[in-house]
C-alpha cells in the first residue's frame, strides 16, 4: 500500500498469541480486546468481529429478519449487500445514487420502500459519507433496519459522529486493500442489544446453535493484527487525506472532469480518488482519455463495473441456490413485483461508464507523482 | 521483449482469450501463455497492468477472482 503498516506491535501480538496455543478467537483474549477497544473508540454498546466483513453483512441481513419473500434496499453501485441478500434468500431492490456525491440517494430510498422491505443497505463509497441521518429517519419511519457497510469508512466524521453509528449496525472490513487489515476480516458496530446477540449468534457456531448459525469467529492471530493496526489507523488516515489534497489538486481548472462533492459536514477517509469524466461537452473522447491516462504507466481505472449490480447475471438470471429460481425470480413466498429493468437506477447508470478511479491510500510522494501524470494526461488529450 | 506499456486491441484480445480459457488464471499464468503462443514476452508488472486497465472494458471486462486471480465477466446482454 505504499507505507508500512506493520511496523507496530503486530509481531509482539502475534507472537503472545501463537505462545498461549489458543488461536480461535476468545473474549478474554485480543479478540475480546479488540471489540471492547472498538466499541469505546466509536462510542458504542457492541462490537463484533468476524472472520471476514462480507460474514458481517450477511449475518446483519439475517438480524435484521430478512428471509424469503422480504427485501433488502441496497446500493447499486456495489454488489456485497445484494450478495448478502441472496445468501439470506431475501430479495435485493435498489436506491438511486446522487449524481453529485455517488452515495445512496434518501429520496430514492424512501421511494423503494415496499411493505416486503427489512433492511437498507448503504455504503459509504471510497471514503465519504452518505447521508445516513435521512436514511435512519427513512429506516425509522418505516421500521427498518439500516445497515451502514463502512467498509471504506474508517473513522469518517459525519455531522459530529462516525459514519457506521448512525445505522442500526455498521460494519466495517478487514480485508487486504482498507485502511486496516489483518487479510481478511471484519467488525460490526451496534448500540442494539437484541440486534448484538443475533449477529453474535450467527457468527459463532456452538454445539448446540439455537438457530441455524455458522462460523464467522475472527481468529486470535486477525483479533491481535486488528488490535494493532486499530492504535494506527489514524495516522494512516493523515496521510491519505494529504495525499487525497494533491490529487484533487490536479483536476483544477479542467472543465470536463467532475470532482466528487463533498458536503458541509462531510467528512473524508481517502480510499479511492474517484471523479467523473464529462469530455463530450468539451469535445474529448472517452476512448483517448483512456489511452493518455494509460500511457502515463499510473494504475488508473475507467468505469469501475461498467453497470449497475442490478444488471450483473447474477442477479438478472436464476444462478443463485442452483438455479432453482430462488429468491429473485420463482419465489412463492415473495408478493412484490420488482423489475430490474435498464433505467431503474438512471444516476447509478450514466455515472458507472464515467468514473475514473485510482488508489489513494499512497504517501503524498506518490500522490504527487500521480497527480502530476493526471495533468499530463489532460494536457495531453486537450492538446490533440 | 514486447511492449505492453500502449494498449492495442491485438493483445487486449489475446488477454481475454487466455483468460477466458483458463479462468481463474494468475497473471503469471497469462504473462506465461503470452510468450508461448504469442512470442509477446513482458516483464509481469506489465502484463498485470494492462489486465487492470482491461477491468474498464465493456461489456467484456477482467474482473478480479479472489488474490492473484482473474476472470472474464461478459455484461452484455
Amino acid at each position: 500500500m505504499g507505507i508500512d503498516r506493520f511496523d507496530g506491535p503486530e509481531i509482539d501480538y502475534l507472537r503472545d498469541v501463537l505462545e498461549s496455543c489458543k488461536l480461535s478467537g476468545r473474549s478474554d483474549r485480543y479478540h475480546g480486546k479488540l471489540e471492547a477497544a472498538f466499541a469505546e473508540a466509536f462510542g458504542v454498546k457492541h462490537a463484533i468481529a468476524a472472520n471476514a466483513a462480507m460474514s458481517l453483512l450477511i449475518s446483519s441481513v439475517y438480524a435484521a429478519g430478512a428471509g424469503a419473500g422480504d427485501e433488502v434496499l441496497c446500493d447499486p453501485l456495489v454488489q456485497f449487500h445484494a450478495i448478502g441478500a441472496l445468501w439470506m434468500n431475501a430479495h435485493p431492490t435498489w436506491a438511486d445514487v446522487c449524481p453529485d456525491t455517488w452515495l445512496m440517494d434518501p429520496a430514492s430510498a424512501r421511494a423503494h420502500i415496499t411493505p416486503q422491505t427489512k433492511a437498507i443497505c448503504v455504503t459509504h463509497l471510497w471514503g465519504l459519507p452518505a447521508e445516513v441521518d435521512a436514511l435512519r429517519q427513512v429506516a425509522d419511519e418505516h421500521g427498518v433496519i439500516l445497515i451502514e457497510d463502512c467498509a471504506h469508512a474508517m473513522f469518517l466524521p459525519y455531522k459530529g459522529k462516525y459514519a457506521g453509528t448512525w445505522g442500526h449496525i455498521g460494519v466495517f472490513s478487514f480485508c487486504q486493500g482498507k485502511h486496516m487489515t489483518t487479510g481478511d476480516g471484519g467488525i460490526a458496530l451496534t448500540d442494539d442489544d437484541e440486534l448484538a446477540t443475533r449477529i453474535r449468534s450467527v457468527t459463532c457456531f456452538g454445539e448446540s446453535p439455537p438457530e441455524l448459525a455458522t462460523v464467522f469467529r475472527m481468529t486470535e492471530m486477525q483479533a491481535a493484527v486488528a488490535l494493532a493496526q486499530l492504535e494506527k489507523v489514524k495516522g494512516y488516515i493523515e496521510v491519505y487525506q494529504k495525499s487525497y489534497a494533491h490529487l484533487s489538486e490536479a483536476l483544477e481548472g479542467c472543465i470536463w472532469l467532475q470532482p466528487r462533492a463533498i458536503k458541509p459536514g462531510c467528512g473524508n477517509s481517502p480510499y479511492i480518488f474517484s471523479f467523473l469524466f464529462r469530455g463530450e461537452q468539451a469535445g474529448i473522447d472517452l476512448d483517448a482519455f483512456k489511452h493518455a491516462l494509460f500511457e502515463t504507466g499510473e494504475n488508473f481505472n475507467i468505469g469501475f463495473t461498467q453497470v449497475p449490480a442490478y444488471k450483473y447475471k447474477l442477479f438478472t438470471q436464476p444462478m443463485a441456490y442452483q438455479n432453482k429460481g430462488c429468491p429473485l425470480h420463482r419465489c412463492p413466498y415473495y408478493e412484490g413485483s420488482y423489475e430490474y429493468r435498464d433505467g431503474l437506477c438512471s444516476n447509478a447508470e450514466a455515472i458507472l461508464p464515467r468514473l475514473v478511479n485510482v488508489n489513494c491510500m499512497i504517501p503524498e510522494a506518490d500522490a504527487q507523482r500521480i497527480a502530476g501524470a493526471l495533468r499530463r494526461a489532460i494536457e495531453q488529450v486537450e492538446g490533440a | 521483449m514486447s511492449d505492453l506499456s500502449r494498449l492495442s486491441d491485438e493483445n487486449s484480445n489475446r488477454i481475454f482469450a487466455i483468460v477466458e480459457e483458463l479462468q481463474p488464471v494468475s497473471a503469471q499464468r497469462v504473462r506465461e501463455e503470452l510468450e508461448r503462443r504469442h512470442d509477446l514476452s513482458a516483464p509481469l508488472e506489465q502484463v498485470t497492468r494492462y489486465m487492470e486497465f482491461l477491468r474498464s472494458g465493456f461489456p467484456r471486462k477482467l474482473a478480479h477472482a479472489g488474490p492473484e486471480l482473474w476472470i472474464v465477466v461478459d455484461l452484455g446482454p
